[in-house]
């Protein structure tokens, strides 16, 4: 096992611990680590991480029992380090930590503080539709949340098209991941799930579904399943 | 600039990043190691720590098994900061050398 893998693995441990565990959500590439441990179909996700693992951490906010996650991740060898606005984020040599937050309204750039927990997260446009259906999976004895499958492609081919030209790497790997995960779900037959999610997504949103898969010569996957809406 | 160096290019800059975020947090750690010496039964601290090539020792008297504790963890806290700035030396040697960015 990696020492990457080890240490996401130690984090793990340690919110569990700490009761937290059921309540912060790994979104972002990192899911596909936990996709390919709970599919046995996920043999053909792309094995590629990145160093930056992302939490959502909305469902803290309903959770009483407060902890020092700044202390928590000090012990682990992690250090602060404060982006942007004053987001925090948590800084080792094979991994870095962000807090994230759906972004509610007009938006704002100012971080969210979450009280009792030590740390100001950063929100984040389009993230609560990873957080309409969640999945457990069992790493190594500890349930870790992740969304489903099919939430998690269609919100990445949906944010592959919010992205600045200057992230146009990210943008590719958005999409490929997308894809790849997409490709999946249809090998377990289970495409109606994502027929069903794009049947009650936004128009909006769909529309940023179809500008995606348009530039990488998808469209029909989507016609397949929702005709031409 | 092709996708894959623009990707290196980016984990370059989180290396340097995180590194001096490592030198800021290792100058909040107190330098030195705790020594332990035995008088006449009573045990007494002394701080011992490096200046150029001389060994220093300052001292700190009876400590409470707290203070203790919290110097040994300093010290470990210490050694893993070190190891970490280690690590990121290599990765950012390694980093300049793929994407060809000349060091100053």
């Amino acid at each position: 096992m990696s020492e990457q893998s080890e240490l996401v693995y130690r984090i793990i441990e340690m919110l569990d611990s700490e009761g937290i565990l059921h309540n912060v959500i790994v979104v972002g590439s990192w899911c596909i680590y936990f996709y390919r441990q709970h599919y046995k179909e996920a043999d053909t996700l792309p094995p590629l991480r990145t160093r930056d693992i992302e939490f959502d951490v909305s469902p803290l906010r309903n959770f009483p029992h407060k902890v020092d996650i700044i202390d928590l991740f000090n012990k682990l060898g992690f250090v602060l380090d404060l982006k942007g606005s004053g987001f925090t984020n948590l800084a080792h040599p094979e991994l870095m930590i962000e807090f994230l937050i759906p972004e509610k309204g007009r938006g704002t750039d100012n971080p969210i503080v979450l009280k009792g927990y030590g740390i100001n997260a950063q929100p984040i446009r389009y993230l609560s539709l990873l957080e309409d259906k969640l999945i457990t999976v069992n790493h190594r004895g500890h349930m870790v949340t992740v969304p489903h499958p099919a939430w998690f492609s269609i919100h990445k081919l949906i944010i592959s098209q919010r992205r600045p030209a200057s992230q146009k790497n990210k943008t590719e790997n958005d999409m490929k991941q997308a894809i790849a995960v997409w490709d999946m779900i249809a090998g377990m037959g289970e495409q109606k799930i994502i027929q069903d999610l794009l049947n009650n997504i936004p128009r909006g949103w769909l529309k940023l579904v179809k500008q995606a898969l348009g530039k990488v010569d998808q469209l029909e996957r989507l016609e397949s399943i929702i005709g031409n809406k | 600039m092709n996708a894959v160096q623009g990707v290196l290019y980016e984990e370059l800059e989180n290396s340097i990043r995180i590194k001096k975020r490592y030198i800021e947090a290792l100058l909040q750690i107190k330098k030195g190691c705790l020594r332990e010496k035995i008088v006449n039964g009573k045990r007494y601290f002394y701080l011992a720590y490096r200046e150029g090539t001389k060994v220093k020792y300052s001292y700190l008297g009876k400590l409470s098994e707290q203070q203790i504790k919290e110097y040994r963890e300093n010290q470990k806290k210490r050694k893993e900061y070190q190891k970490s700035i280690r690590t990121l030396n290599q990765q950012i040697k390694y980093l300049r050398k793929v994407v060809n960015v000349r060091t100053k």
